[in-house]
């Protein structure tokens, strides 16, 4: 630590209360909601004097949290105090691609501003104009099915084609996978040749919606683990924002936490799939508690990653039958008519009714055979130029039309 | 039983084949029923098999593996995804050449191991995934499934089919199909035709020859054009695709350039294997 001139005092007030912001949050056993009440209370420059000089009950802020913390997590508190400099604790915060938000100053997402939990400080690396348009949050169990997961890859990417954005939490599962949606959309890329022939309604003016992911871990730190790649890939294209400060792995009350943030980021919570008892339940309840619309994804009544998301529709949520009822809760309609239908006009006879024999649902390739009557060379060179210009795709050996010609 | 009823819809061993694999068999202490080995063999090791056991060796005596005593006929690894993978991967070298060397301090050898490999695997553990959206299996154990198969190993299979579930009726009867017998009348004059080529099966035709044997109708080239530019077919997929079309050719007893048709065949019947190649990725 060095002893530099330019001490705390003789920073502009905002630049004063960020850094003890920051240095507040970097102590164990401090949370948002005590954060919150110092920021709009006493200051954090005030609390963070009374931590360093050892008495925190003089702080009426901080007073309720001491009394509650056992006498060693009061001294760990504090001990951790000793060891942290608030000038240089904003400054790694603001090093490389990194950002410091603070609640009331410009910067500050407007949507959580007047957010009855709001967090006082936020850490943020991307663009944070992904906020300024439409945003719904997609969130969902971890334990997902592969049904599930393709549904919610196909909201990422169809939602993201009307322009809104996409907040989730990049855990495992349904969040994954609908930023995986997403971000397909962004890697296709506008010179895409595929785009600039088939489709005369490009995403001109209305550029596509953006992932945002809202972790509970320090931005720079990865988890889960697997997710690495995709965690650079959302920071990279869309914005990444954390109340957690840098270094700091996610300790298990940070989830639920952070779930409330991505409630109030968004415009509507879409739950994909979720058991009755989950994180994306809790998410729903942050969502009701902020009059953020609920959607939920129906499944059948025996499945148990359906359970949830059937009580959630029981008790009033929107149901999903497709990215349309979602459009329609944020006031929203489809940018274009589905791309599919236009080019179908242009294909000749047999293209047209291997078409209409797989429909909307998957079908294989006897049953395509069978229903159309075209013999098997027919049906695999139309099935081989459909799957190259993305019209259909294939999983399992079966047959399926693509939403929105991704491959 | 697919893979069982293969042998019996190959031709006869021609005699040189014969002697090759009656001295494997020899080697290996295969009883030989008195006289040459004259039809197809079959092998199906257990998953279980060690490296050894399917390519060969031994300490005290030499000892041909799995894949040598296929030598000529059909190697078949059911449950494909449970085998070691380095005992898989050690089977790609024989696979493109058909011969393995075995070097032990105590000998060497060089033995035939030119195989028609079949394989098969459930799409994911929980095997439910031939059905859409049933599978339940967890990210995790599914990506741990699927590496275990190498890409050049999965490379080198020309024919990749998604086995879908029978329908009711097909399992309490249903319609026949047709007697291995009718089908290996087929086969045996499309094995004659490649004979006329000069080589014993199409898998053999090297590349000038293909291009000799199997020219392209113009739309069977823009068909694998379209295909090339998505990326998805290498330089040796496009090869093996030919082959394919011209084995379908032959089956059919048709003449001239391939069409669209037989190289679209050929394509499907090269699917991505939905387990391997994933949906999401």
């Amino acid at each position: 630590m060095t002893a530099t001139p330019s001490g705390p005092n003789t920073l502009a007030g905002s630049e004063r209360e960020a850094a003890h912001l920051v240095a507040l949050c970097s102590l164990p056993g401090l949370g948002p909601a005590t954060l919150l009440h110092c920021h709009r209370g006493c200051g954090a420059e005030a609390a963070w004097a009374a931590i360093v000089a050892g008495r925190p009950l003089h702080v009426p802020e901080l007073a309720a949290l001491f009394r509650r913390l056992k006498e060693d997590a009061r001294s760990k508190l504090l001990a951790a105090a000793r060891l942290v400099d608030p000038v240089e604790e904003l400054a790694r915060h603001r090093a490389g691609p990194f950002e410091v938000l603070i609640l009331g100053y410009p910067g500050y997402p407007a949507r959580l501003a007047d957010d009855p939990a709001a967090p006082a400080v936020l850490f943020s690396t991307g663009r944070l104009a992904a906020l300024d348009g439409p945003t719904v949050a997609i969130v969902g169990t971890r334990n997902a099915t592969r049904l599930g997961l393709e549904f919610s890859t196909r909201m990422g990417i169809e939602l993201a084609e009307a322009g809104v954005s996409i907040v989730s939490g990049l855990a495992l599962g349904i969040d994954g996978a609908a930023h995986r949606g997403t971000l397909g959309i962004w890697n296709r890329g506008y010179d895409d040749e595929e785009l600039d022939q088939s489709d005369e309604l490009t995403i001109e003016d209305n550029s596509p919606g953006l992932p945002v992911g809202v972790i509970a871990s320090g931005l720079d730190i990865t988890y889960p683990r697997r997710h690495a790649a995709l965690h650079q890939q959302v920071a990279g294209a869309g914005l990444l924002l954390s109340e957690t400060p840098l270094g700091v792995r996610p300790s298990s009350w940070r989830f639920p936490a952070r779930n409330r943030i991505i409630a109030g980021l968004s415009d509507a919570v879409v739950v994909v799939e979720s058991r009755s008892v989950g994180g994306s339940m809790l998410t729903a309840v942050e969502a009701l508690d902020r009059g953020v619309p609920v959607l939920a994804v129906p499944g059948h009544p025996a499945a148990p990653a359906a359970t949830g998301t059937n009580d959630l529709i029981f008790d009033g949520a929107h149901i999903v039958r497709s990215v349309d009822d979602i459009l329609e809760v944020i006031g929203l309609s489809r940018p274009a008519p589905d791309r599919n239908r236009l080019a179908v006009e242009k294909l000749d006879r047999e293209h047209r009714l291997v078409l209409e024999v797989i429909g909307q649902l998957p079908a294989a390739l006897p049953e395509i055979m069978e229903r159309s009557g075209l013999t098997l060379e027919r049906v695999s060179e139309v099935l081989v130029h459909f799957e190259a210009s993305g019209t259909i795709v294939r999983s399992g050996g079966w047959f399926q039309r693509s939403s929105g010609g991704v491959r | 039983m697919l893979a069982s009823r293969l042998p019996g819809l190959l031709p006869d061993l021609c005699r040189e084949e014969a002697m090759e694999a009656t001295r494997v068999h020899s080697a290996a202490g295969l009883s030989l029923h008195g006289g040459l080995v004259t039809r197809p063999p079959f092998r199906a090791p257990h998953h279980t098999a060690t490296m050894v056991a399917l390519v060969g060796g031994g300490t005290e005596a030499m000892r041909p593996g799995e894949v040598s005593m296929a030598h000529s006929g059909v190697l078949f690894l059911d449950e494909l995804a449970e085998f070691a993978p380095a005992v898989l991967d050690a089977l790609r070298q024989p696979l493109e050449e058909g011969v393995i060397r075995i070097s032990r301090a105590k000998f060497a050898a060089r033995l035939p191991a030119r195989v028609l490999l079949v394989a098969a695997m459930n799409p994911c553990p929980c095997g439910e995934a031939a059905r859409p959206g049933a599978c339940r299996c967890p990210e995790g154990l599914l990506s741990r499934y699927r590496r275990r198969l190498s890409g050049p190993l999965l490379d080198r299979f020309d024919l990749r089919i998604d086995v879908l579930l029978p329908e009711v009726d097909q399992l309490l009867g249903g319609e026949p199909g047709e007697p291995s017998s009718v089908v290996a009348a087929r086969v045996a004059v499309a094995r004659d035709r490649a004979v006329l080529r000069g080589v014993r099966a199409n898998a053999f035709l090297s590349g000038p020859e293909l291009e000799r044997w199997a020219p392209l109708a113009p739309d069977a080239r823009d068909l694998l054009a379209t295909v090339l530019r998505t990326g998805r077919l290498s330089a040796r997929g496009l090869a093996r695709i030919r082959r394919v079309a011209l084995t379908l050719a032959d089956l059919a007893g048709h003449d001239g350039p391939l069409t669209a048709g037989q190289v679209g065949t050929a394509l499907q019947l090269r699917a991505d294997v939905a387990g391997v190649q994933g949906v999401a990725a």
